[in-house]
């Protein structure tokens, strides 16, 4: 996994253009098809996650009624009539549907064939159909829906977490920056010792310790995250508050408070979302490390990562499963470096131009 | 006497984000609900005292069956015993054995107690109905990791190095054009996703090498050929960060003067290439290699679980999900050890090899 530390350093994907003397201001201004490509893709990709609930996609959660019963059933350990019961939407999960069989109920004998005419199409680890535009996982079910689903979690995850991430984490450093002294002393120590931590390694301990769950996960990357905004906004507030016109606001007699944000907060501002943009890539491929490691988001929701884990299982049976999730995950996370490359393209060119 | 300074003020630095970062792995540890010593009990609160209660609508029958209860979380593992047997009995059994584990004493004297254990390489005993210790089962997962993450950093710098020095030398031709795209491409690839598609390729289409890990005890051959994938997937995202930035130095280093004046002098060019022009180019790749570290132990433990390497991601993991805390936190700080100590290494080493920094 890629490091957020590491992107504060010198920065392996800022320092590429020596283009800049070359290339017109210009050239440089037009953003170019394959950025509104990818801007388009994120588009998509918020519009899945926040109309998901509304969106008239399949189940993520029930397989096809169709699929093939018996060897998913198996797998559960799972027999005939709650297979049944499961099969006839009357329980929400396999363990239910084996309570229900012990308890003794048996699905009505006319429900027995949900699915009068079986087809290729409607079988587990499904190739793409009308029916199921992205084929089907291991369990049958939906893989189309459940990647929408999924998109819900990875903005979860990515924009929101890493927000939270960025919104602490510039406030610890604008602080830090301005104020110098005992109070940057004190922050930046903590600073350190968070990313004396790998960050992998980190959001390992923090869900491992607090238990599998979506909160704790989207906690986990915000921790994650914040220590890598503190230093780089306060290395910006650094050269910012030395600048005449913050010197020009204090002479006026601005409070400290209005210095902070109105003066220096809108030039620190820049960095520090093209940052965002890339830590959101990182945090979304954090997710899917986490789920290889069965900490990510508990079952039956479903992410990207859990998605790629449980395809990864089949991989040498139906490859094609596990490809579309992670195709998927490739896709956006490359979108997101490529709009946050852009758009610290664009701001060393104004740094530049001052 | 610079050197010597700086070098002594990293190793404190070490030494403190070392204590501060084991001090907060046991903090987090210690915050966990369900009771370590209600693991060690449950054998023998099993056998020696009936229960029979509630659940969640369950009804856990204790004869010859472990005392099921339902995680807070919504798994099932052994926890709140006090909850499923007979309370006074268990409690006391509890508080006995939490005193004798030293848990009823405050957090900072049970850290105290346990650095003071694990400066000596003794990480405790696991939670366990038979307690072993932690720190052989470390060492035994230690070699695999190791082996990996050595090939990796190898393979990384054996790509970088001669695909950084062609971009430079060819700057905005063709090969250099398609070497910039293409280490986008790879910067964006999540090392899991590249090793899912090497293995689609390798191993179920053409069934060119297995997928899972073979030992060194079973031939060097067969353990070389099945990390073979892992490795690449882990050093293909770094290697084009590597090379990018060794491109960007490289293409400034070739403007001086010292490289007209060899070039004067009629020397070769992989010559003027590799002796005069790489070493001063190479010191943000080394800066970042370093730092890299930390990135590729969080890579190494992906890797181990997906190629079933028994290392230590898979020790962690299995720890993990058997919730077998002491063992986690010895390697979180391991780890942390670890990557604090290659950031301060890389710090040395910068100054010493650059005489810039050394006199400045």
């Amino acid at each position: 996994m890629p490091e957020i530390s590491a992107q504060t350093e010198p920065d392996p994907i800022a320092t590429d253009s020596p283009d800049a003397d070359t290339e017109t201001v210009a050239k440089r201004k037009r953003m170019g098809v394959t950025f509104w490509i990818a801007i388009g893709w994120v588009a998509l990709v918020v519009f899945g996650a926040i109309f998901q609930p509304i969106l008239p996609l399949q189940s993520t959660t029930k397989p096809d009624p169709c699929s093939t019963y018996a060897a998913t059933m198996a797998n559960y350990g799972i027999s005939g009539t709650a297979a049944q019961l499961y099969n006839n939407s009357q329980a929400d999960s396999p363990r239910q549907a084996q309570q229900m069989a012990d308890a003794g109920t048996k699905p009505p004998a006319d429900s027995i064939s949900a699915c009068p005419n079986p087809t290729l199409n409607s079988k587990t680890n499904a190739f793409p159909s009308a029916q199921h535009w992205l084929g089907t996982d291991s369990a049958g079910r939906d893989t189309f829906a459940r990647i929408v689903a999924g998109a819900k979690v990875a903005l979860l995850v990515g924009l929101v977490a890493v927000g939270v991430g960025m919104i602490l984490g510039t406030l610890i450093g604008l602080i830090a920056g301005y104020f110098r002294g005992a109070v940057e002393g004190i922050m930046m120590t903590f600073v350190d010792v968070a990313l004396a931590f790998p960050a992998l390694i980190l959001a390992i301990a923090i869900v491992a310790f607090r238990g599998q769950s979506l909160f704790n996960v989207c906690l986990a990357i915000a921790i994650v995250a914040t220590p890598g905004f503190a230093r780089l906004s306060r290395s910006s507030t650094l050269t910012f508050s030395e600048r005449e016109f913050v010197m020009a606001a204090r002479v006026m007699g601005a409070s400290h408070r209005r210095i902070i944000f109105r003066e220096i907060l809108p030039n620190v501002a820049l960095p520090v979302v093209a940052f965002y943009l890339l830590a959101v890539a990182i945090a979304i491929v954090a997710e899917g490390g986490l789920a290889f490691l069965g900490l990510s988001v508990p079952p039956p929701t479903p992410s990207w990562g859990t998605m790629i884990q449980d395809g990864y299982n089949v991989i040498n049976d139906s490859p094609f499963v596990v490809m579309v999730p992670s195709m998927v995950m490739f896709v956006t996370v490359l979108a997101f470096n490529y709009i946050g490359d852009r758009f610290r393209e664009r701001f060393d060119v104004k740094e530049a131009a001052l | 006497m610079r050197v010597a300074r700086k070098v002594l003020l990293s190793l404190l630095r070490l030494a403190g984000a070392v204590v501060a970062v084991s001090f907060l792995t046991f903090l987090l540890a210690h915050k966990i609900p369900g009771d370590p010593t209600a693991i060690i009990l449950q054998d023998k609160v099993n056998t020696m005292v009936p229960c029979g209660s509630v659940l969640l609508g369950e009804t856990v029958d204790c004869g010859a069956l472990a005392p099921k209860v339902v995680h807070p979380r919504g798994t099932e593992a052994p926890g709140a015993v006090t909850s499923v047997c007979h309370a006074d009995r268990c409690v006391i059994a509890s508080d006995a054995l939490r005193h004798q584990m030293g848990l009823d004493q405050p957090v900072l004297t049970q850290y105290v107690h346990w650095a003071g254990k694990a400066i000596h390489g003794d990480f405790g005993t696991t939670y366990d109905t038979q307690p072993q210790p932690v720190w052989p089962q470390i060492a035994q997962a230690l070699p695999p990791t190791l082996e990996l993450m050595i090939i990796a950093m190898v393979l990384s710098l054996i790509i970088s190095i001669p695909l950084g020095i062609y971009a430079a030398y060819r700057e905005h031709r063709l090969g250099d054009r398609i070497l910039t795209t293409a280490s986008f491409l790879f910067v964006a690839l999540p090392n899991f996703v590249l090793a899912i598609f090497l293995i689609i390729i390798f191993v179920t289409w053409m069934g060119a090498v297995q997928s899972v890990y073979v030992p060194w005890s079973n031939g060097v051959g067969k353990n070389l050929s099945t990390l073979a994938i892992p490795a690449v997937a882990l050093s293909l995202g770094m290697a084009s960060v590597y090379q990018r930035l060794l491109r960007t130095d490289m293409i400034a280093t070739l403007q001086e003067d010292f490289i007209l004046m060899a070039r004067a002098k009629g020397l070769p060019t992989w010559r003027i290439l590799t002796r005069h022009a790489l070493r001063p180019s190479s010191f943000s790749l080394l800066t970042v290699f370093g730092i890299n570290v930390g990135t590729l132990i969080g890579g190494t433990v992906i890797m181990e679980v997906m190629f079933s390497i028994s290392g230590i991601g898979k020790l962690i993991t299995k720890s993990i999900y058997v919730r077998n805390y002491p063992t986690i936190q010895a390697i979180v700080v391991l780890i942390a050890a670890v990557y604090v100590a290659a950031n301060v290494l890389t710090d040395i080493f910068y100054s010493v090899l650059d005489p810039r920094i050394r006199h400045a």
